[in-house]
């Protein structure tokens, strides 16, 4: 990818792949998700999850499965209403960018 | 690299860590490689353990320096020569898959199952880094504790692992555990607090009598007043009555004198009317004044002796706790 975006767009992808789980779902899970529509190492997302995890936009769970734990990430209030957030102003911004990168091509 | 040889050197390089963010990030990748098919594959795509745990430092502080690029996400911390401890930095070597390296010859494989296997610290491991710069791992620990020590002098209580195996170990057993003995000062207050509790209970007690006769007598009070009123205005109204009716029948012997006989005649009238009105009083009193009364003042005894009850229960109990 030529363009360069800040960590906020990876908080809002991150917080969208955990909300389409009512149950939530897991770091092995979100990570490849996230990796199937964009170049991030694999160790990139701890540090995200952790962080919206403090931020309480995220809360963890364990479930034993196949004999072991696994850590579950479930979106809260908090992280719903910050994801909320992002989408509009995902709208604005790529509606902005849009209306500038394809202006008159409709005309021509 | 193995799966544990990965955790056992990034334990270590986030022991600059406070425990409990070790103890999430360990955890969380320990989770992480279990889900994989191929742990080792796993582990080479997370990448080197200096990077990793740098990743975790750069996102435990507030900076926010990565950013999507051509070649992805990047962010300086996460360089692999960045962020591990400085006098190790020069071991961290960039783009290499060292775990082969780690197993070249010098059989450290087999120590590092021993060793990891029973949790000890680096007695007897032999990570990948230390092991290209052909270094000793328990030597590079030991030093790497002395200056710890030196830094931080008295601060520093060992690794997060040392501490829970001290609090472990000063923790009282269950079969050693000892009622902590009652001090004799304590027992005493408490006497003399409940003797002088019940004193104040008592004399609360008593005054509270005294008001609660004081009420009563003006409840009384009123009500006998209410009752004689009615009384008078009833006996009024009859005096009046006949005092009336009198008056207009002499008034009409006299009207052989009209202005007599009239005045007397217009007194009767007047007197009869004012019966009339004490009557009417008499019976307003008797149809609304006196109920509203009777149901005060059994409002009021009813609340008394609630207000009673919880007092003598409330000594009750105060007895019954002090025996």
């Amino acid at each position: 990818m030529v363009f360069n975006t800040g960590a906020a767009l990876l908080d809002a992808i991150v917080l969208s792949v955990v909300s389409a789980e009512a149950e939530g779902t897991y770091g092995y899970h979100i990570t490849q998700e996230v990796r199937e529509l964009l170049d991030v190492s694999e160790s990139t997302l701890y540090p995200v999850l952790r962080r919206l995890q403090r931020d309480n936009c995220l809360s963890v769970y364990d479930k034993e499965y196949a004999g072991r734990n696994r850590r579950y990430y479930r979106i809260t209030q908090q992280g719903m209403a910050q994801l909320n957030m992002y989408r509009g102003e995902w709208q604005i911004y790529s509606a902005r960018i849009t209306s500038i990168l394809f202006a008159g091509r409709s005309s021509e | 690299m193995k799966k544990e040889v990965f955790l056992k050197e990034l334990e270590y390089l986030l022991l600059d860590l406070p425990c409990e963010e070790q103890k999430e990030a360990l955890a969380y990748f320990r989770d992480y490689l279990g889900e994989a098919d191929d742990e080792e594959e796993a582990v080479r795509r997370l990448g080197s353990p200096e990077k990793v745990a740098a990743q975790i430092k750069a996102g435990l502080s507030d900076e926010t320096g990565g950013e999507f690029t051509e070649r992805g996400y990047q962010d300086g911390h996460f360089r692999e020569d960045y962020q591990v401890p400085d006098q190790y930095a020069e071991m961290a070597v960039s783009g290499k898959d060292s775990g082969k390296e780690a197993s070249d010859g010098n059989g450290c494989e087999e120590k590092q199952e021993s060793g990891f296997a029973d949790g000890a610290d680096p007695e007897g491991c032999c990570w990948d880094s230390f092991a290209r710069e052909g270094k000793s791992c328990r030597e590079e620990w030991s030093k790497w504790r002395r200056e710890k020590e030196q830094r931080y002098e008295s601060r520093w209580e060992g690794t997060c692992r040392e501490k829970e195996n001290r609090q472990e170990k000063e923790a009282p057993r269950w079969w050693e555990y000892k009622e902590p003995k009652k001090e004799r000062g304590s027992f005493f207050l408490f006497l003399c607090l409940l003797i002088f509790g019940l004193l104040a209970a008592k004399a609360l007690l008593e005054a509270g009598f005294s008001v609660l006769g004081g009420i009563l007598g003006v409840v009384f009070g009123i009500l006998g007043s209410v009752f004689g009123l009615i009384f008078a205005a009833l006996m009024g109204a009859i005096a009046a009555a006949g005092t009336g009716i009198g008056l207009i029948g002499a008034g009409i012997a006299n009207l052989s004198s009209p202005a007599v006989g009239t005045m007397l005649i217009a007194g009767g009238f007047f007197l009869l009317a004012a019966a009339v009105l004490l009557l009417l009083l008499a019976g307003w009193g008797c149809s609304t004044a006196v109920p509203w009364m009777i149901r005060l003042v059994r409002n009021a005894a009813r609340a008394v002796g609630l207000w009673l009850g919880r007092i003598f229960d409330s000594q009750r109990r105060m007895r019954g706790d002090s025996v």
